[in-house]
């Protein structure tokens, strides 16, 4: 094994093969309606096993599975949720009003409310919602694969024998915490994301003085760490040598520190106490700064999970090309060379990676590190203007879908994208019970005909309808899954319109924001000069004919 | 609010620490490209819908656990091998397996199983060997609580029959 695969292998040493492979086992489950969880279902899922902050969750799903159990019938707890199709709301909400149906008790012991289900324990009733089942169905299977049907039923069905009162889930909740919590302790270890933060940091403190900041994490600190750890020849330093990689962990410490910094300010801005002497971030803690920090990043994703997946609003090209500009969320304009080396440089890296791992001929491999093929700069700028092009085709075609079905979204991109404009002509649309002011009330399923109104130049002004005549315009273009006459019929291609049209946006936005700012940041001789040191650093790192 | 590192105390840098080595880990696992095992839920679904089994199914007894919750009768090991030719006789909770040999038809036996409550009813019989895949073989539906095919004595389904170890499913 060779660079980045080496790289990985290292890199995934801190989770264990069974680990990955029962992770993985559950994010590929599918019943034959697709993907059974979402992506950003298994991101969270991720996120919630990496800090280790599954107490609460398991709480939810202990009063889960008295839900799960009351409707399964003979079968039981499994019934519901290895049952369900696609673990999501509208799904569980049916199975557990069919399931309820045939359970004598049900109406005793539950009640279904329009949102989730309200256990009625005798001591305190307890809600799931349904939103809240795809996840914890996610977490149970990943324990059931990580850890065998019989262990994680063994307590479950303690849980579901013991008396039936809400104070009794605490004990079993812990029960199976602990059961994950021992398991993770032999297949998830940090080891190798704390050698390779402690590198960084090193590496900072060296090159900018312990006084550095976030504002050192940027795109002159990516290169030369790699530069650096490459041509260095240090055999220890071996976690971190694909460009693309160290550019997404300087963009995780940037988060990092991001987060540090504002627990800090807020520690610093209570008074002395047991909160601040309490030192370590608690997995709560560590969860919801992953969650503020970290779920931003996850437009590409929330695009391949329902309601937006039911649309193709991008290849899997394109989805690959967007993908670390994705990751790096927020980060992404600051490390913006970095981005565009990583997709020029990085890419021939990948491409030399899998040439050596498959014993490609010298030759192949020698005008890799030799950079024959690299794409420059210019053509990747062009590449990416080419593919913001096709973004705002996709977003304003999915604008006029949304303004062809009556939907009140449409309203919010139009405000989205032009946020000076007055739509206060669409109140007289609205019916007699307005209240005459100058708000609109802007919520799904609206009034019929108010949305389409947004095309008239009489109603909303000409910058408005010409917007609408733009997308409109997009909309006859646009030959993708989802955007057909016939498709546009379907509810379900509708909500995935309304819900990937922001996305959309918002990863066009983020696009232009690259590349724009790697422009201002590039020289004639930029792409000479990294030329140069990538050359450098691969002769280095893969063995040079020159 | 500060934002240098020589700035942050011991709680701080363990919390930057803490946070790195979370984003780290979780992104380990979203872009982890193990080999994906059939999953839980596929068995399961596969079982209550009478689908197909998903394929590469290694069976253990965590699979047998699963199985025996599924299944309206769950066989356990017999104490000693048979063969189709000696007869296979197997009782579980709620039905009687019978294999008897046919006389009118040599090379043949009959596959009986008769159910404890006459409106009982399954559709598969499942038989789990060790090292083997699961092994599937639907049943029409029972009469009167019994259910009578006249099977080759060569076809794999009495063969695990005879197998001791195998353990039996009527799904």
């Amino acid at each position: 094994m060779d660079g980045i695969s080496t790289e990985r292998a290292l890199l995934a040493g801190s989770i264990s093969p069974a680990l990955e492979a029962a992770f993985r086992t559950v994010a590929d489950a599918d019943l034959g309606g697709g993907p059974k969880y979402a992506p950003t279902v298994m991101r969270a899922l991720s996120r919630t096993v990496a800090a280790r902050a599954y107490g609460k969750p398991m709480l939810e799903l202990c009063h889960l599975l008295r839900v799960a159990d009351a409707v399964g019938g003979r079968h039981g707890w499994p019934a519901l949720f290895f049952g369900v199709q696609v673990a999501r709301g509208p799904a569980f909400r049916a199975l557990i009003q069919e399931g309820g149906r045939h359970c004598d008790a049900f109406d005793q012991d539950f009640r279904l409310e329009s949102n989730g289900v309200t256990i009625a324990y005798p001591d305190a009733p307890f809600t799931v919602s349904y939103g809240r089942m795809g996840f914890l169905a996610a977490l149970l299977e990943l324990m059931v694969t990580a850890l065998g049907y019989r262990a994680v039923d063994a307590e479950i069905r303690a849980w579901l024998d013991a008396p039936f009162e809400a104070q009794r889930a605490a004990t079993h909740a812990n029960a199976l915490s602990r059961l994950f919590y021992d398991h993770l302790r032999e297949h998830l270890s940090t080891a190798q994301s704390l050698r390779v933060f402690a590198r960084l940091i090193a590496f900072l403190e060296a090159s900018r003085g312990s006084g550095f900041g976030i504002d050192d994490l940027d795109d002159r600190a990516v290169m030369d760490y790699w530069y650096g750890t490459v041509t260095a020849g240090d055999d220890e330093a071996t976690e971190l040598r694909g460009f693309r990689m160290v550019t997404e962990r300087v963009g995780m410490l940037r988060t990092a520190l991001q987060a540090a910094f504002e627990r800090h300010a807020i520690d610093t801005a209570r008074s002395v106490g047991p909160d601040r002497e309490a030192g370590e971030a608690d997995p709560g803690t560590v969860l919801a700064l992953l969650e503020v920090h970290d779920e931003e990043a996850d437009e590409l994703r929330a695009l391949q999970s329902e309601p937006a997946a039911a649309v193709k609003f991008l290849t899997r090209r394109e989805v690959g090309e967007l993908d670390l500009i994705a990751r790096l969320g927020s980060h992404a304009g600051v490390l913006a060379v970095s981005v565009l080396r990583a997709a020029t440089f990085g890419a021939v890296q990948s491409r030399l990676s899998q040439a050596l791992r498959r014993h490609a001929p010298q030759a192949e491999v020698t005008g890799l590190i030799d950079l024959r093929e690299c794409e420059s700069y210019d053509q990747r700028l062009g590449q990416w203007r080419g593919l913001e092009g096709r973004l705002e085709r996709m977003a304003l075609a999915a604008l006029a879908v949304l303004v062809e079905a009556d939907r009140a979204e449409a309203a919010l991109e139009v405000l989205a994208r032009l946020p000076a404009a007055d739509l206060s002509g669409l109140r007289d649309r609205l019916p007699s019970e307005a209240d005459g002011s100058n708000v609109i009330a802007l919520r799904p399923g609206g009034v019929v005909g108010m949305v389409a109104a947004l095309a008239d130049p009489k109603v909303v002004g000409p910058e408005v309808a010409g917007l609408i005549g733009d997308a409109r315009k997009a909309l006859r273009g646009v030959g993708r899954s989802g955007f057909g006459p016939e498709d546009r019929r379907s509810a379900t291609a509708v909500n995935g319109m309304a819900a990937g049209a922001p996305l959309v946006r918002r990863l066009l936005v983020r696009l232009q924001h690259v590349r724009t700012a790697a422009e201002g940041r590039l020289s004639d001789d930029t792409f000479a000069q990294d030329t140069v040191r990538f050359r450098t650093g691969f002769r280095a790192l893969y063995g040079g004919t020159a | 609010m500060t934002d240098r590192w020589r700035d942050l105390e011991d709680d701080g840098r363990r919390t930057a620490e803490t946070i790195f080595s979370a984003l780290d880990v979780a992104r380990g696992l979203t872009d982890c490209r193990a080999p994906s095992r059939p999953s839980v839920s596929a068995i399961w679904s596969a079982l209550a819908t009478g689908r197909a089994l998903p394929g590469g199914i290694v069976p253990d007894a965590d699979l047998d656990a699963l199985l025996a919750d599924a299944a309206s009768v769950a066989f356990p090991r017999q104490a000693a091998a048979a063969t189709p030719q000696d007869g296979i006789d197997r009782h579980a909770d709620g039905a009687r397996l019978r294999v008897v040999p046919s006389l009118g038809a040599p090379g043949q036996s009959y596959l009986a199983i008769s159910f404890d409550d006459p409106t009982a009813t399954a559709s598969r019989l499942i038989a789990v060997g060790d090292g083997a895949e699961p092994l599937v073989f639907a049943l029409p539906p029972p009469v009167d609580g019994m259910v009578q095919i006249l099977v080759d004595n060569s076809d794999p389904i009495l063969v695990a029959l005879a197998d001791a170890d195998a353990r039996l499913y009527l799904v």
